[in-house]
């Protein structure tokens, strides 16, 4: 185990975290129970709803705070390794162990799953509650709170369990080892994700998907307005979203890194984010873009439909519209820069 | 399109155009983007006579060998006394020490074949030599070769 503040700072929220889940569940599966033993008991229900709304709050709270904080502690680790230049050299500690270290590629990989997906399902759970407010609104979002809490124990006890493995037995590759498979000419078109081949596909991919997406928000809402409801646009828009996850995954990795870091055979979306930081903002937009339409289906298929709730969903595909078109827009503009 | 949107998108551009102008301008590999420290430095002269510089030895020998391109002129830095000379004359000594942020690399280079020696025997690690000699391939003609 590496000792930093961060690393300190990082395990007590993640113990946090994972307690929080484990009470979120017990609450939840107990709010379950007493609402079937004793239906007519208002009170009782009501306090334990409170209970679970706070516990839910804070849980959310650290959950956003999470997803920056174990990057932080990954990069803090990157003067403890011989050999590792970026984050990228710390994710693959491990690599070729025998001992405990060989399980923390694996456990890196599944922190960074379960990261956002904490944070989609908890902004599931949050937009559930504001969307049933004017009813029994916790009760409504029972079942996406049960999932927060074990999507939240997951990340804690995998966070937890990175953290105080020993990291030993590193077997040291090159920089942070993330240099591009394949040869290609150095040409200012290769820079801009331009050059023949995947790269050229993956950059159409990305546009058009971000494209689609926006057309499916767009018409997601004149449907909404018009008629009051978005469905038969908003299942493609959602279908959109999902599939835009592999694909901007992709293009981040082969085109935007090489490209706006200006090092065409560097594949390293880490280094990305310490040569361009402002690339941070493009992939957060796009990721409010996937989230936002998720949650505005969400409301949708589990919600019944209402004025409020209409409402809520217009704002959250408009919200959709802007992650993606905002992250085109800055992947357009880095691209025609000198 | 609301007002907030507009705004969004506007400040996202802005962005986008104003940060470039904000970093700072230190020299970088041109591999993997490592800031480069003088006592390591290569620097290759490609055939359009492009002057590009690298972190150490093993990042310009991969840059060669993924860009396929046949460099012009490889100069490498003497890590006693930062002086610059060409591959070709140089000792390459496979270091055993650590590989740190201000060591970014194994292989030391070196003017003098019998400081190389020195060196290795010293600290540990070997001189290389024939094939296993670094960037030589350029000057040689043969196929490209990897530290």
């Amino acid at each position: 185990m590496i000792l930093n503040a961060l690393s300190g700072a990082a395990a007590f929220v993640a113990v946090v975290r994972a307690l929080l889940g484990v009470a979120l569940v017990c609450t939840g599966v107990w709010v379950v129970m007493s609402r079937r033993r004793a239906p007519r008991d208002r009170d009782r229900l009501d306090r334990r709803y409170h209970l679970l709304f706070v516990l839910a709050v804070t849980g959310f709270g650290i959950a956003i705070a999470a997803w920056p904080l174990f990057y932080l502690v990954l990069q803090s680790y990157v003067p403890e390794w011989p050999g590792a230049m970026c984050i990228q050299g710390v994710i693959s500690i491990g690599q070729g162990s025998l001992g405990p270290a060989r399980h923390l590629p694996g456990l890196v990989a599944l922190l960074e799953f379960t990261k956002p997906l904490l944070v989609f399902v908890a902004g599931t759970w949050l937009v559930l509650h504001l969307a049933g407010r004017r009813r029994d609104a916790t009760r409504a979002a029972l079942p996406a709170l049960l999932l927060f809490g074990c999507v939240s124990l997951v990340d804690g006890v995998a966070e937890t369990t990175y953290l105080v493995t020993p990291k030993r037995e590193y077997i040291a590759e090159t920089c942070c080892g993330a240099t591009a498979p394949t040869a290609g000419p150095t040409s200012r078109a290769m820079m801009i994700g331009m050059a023949p081949g995947s790269k050229h596909l993956h950059t159409e991919m990305f546009f058009l998907v971000g494209i689609l997406a926006i057309a499916g928000a767009s018409a997601a809402l004149h449907s909404l307005r018009r008629n009051g409801h978005a469905g038969r646009w908003l299942t493609p828009a959602v279908a959109t979203a999902v599939g835009s996850i592999p694909i901007g995954l992709v293009f981040l990795k082969t085109t935007a890194a090489p490209a706006f870091s200006g090092l065409p055979f560097h594949e390293c979306v880490y280094c990305l984010f310490g040569s361009a930081p402002e690339s941070l903002i493009g992939i957060g937009l796009f990721a409010l873009g996937v989230f936002a339409l998720g949650w505005a289906a969400s409301i949708f298929w589990l919600m019944p439909a209402d004025d409020g709730n209409r409402a809520l969903t217009e704002r959250l595909l408009r919200t959709a519209r802007i992650g993606y078109a905002g992250a085109l827009l800055m992947v357009t503009v880095r691209f025609v820069m000198p | 399109m609301r007002r907030f949107e507009v705004t969004v998108l506007l400040l996202a551009v802005a962005v986008t155009i104003a940060a470039p102008f904000t970093r700072r301008d230190t020299e970088r590999c041109t591999l993997d983007g490592v800031d480069v420290q003088a006592d390591f430095r290569v620097r290759i002269i490609d055939e359009r006579g492009t002057d590009l510089a690298f972190c150490g030895v093993r990042c310009a020998g991969r840059w060669i060998e993924r860009s396929k391109t046949r460099p012009h002129e490889i100069h490498v830095t003497d890590v006693t006394n930062g002086e610059e000379l060409l591959a070709s004359e140089a000792t390459f000594v496979h270091d055993i020490q650590g590989w740190t942020e201000s060591v970014p690399d194994f292989i030391r280079v070196f003017a003098d074949e019998s400081e190389a020696t020195r060196h290795a025997s010293t600290f540990g690690g070997e001189l290389l030599r024939g094939a296993d000699v670094p960037l030589s391939f350029s000057l040689s003609g043969e196929a490209p070769t990897h530290p």
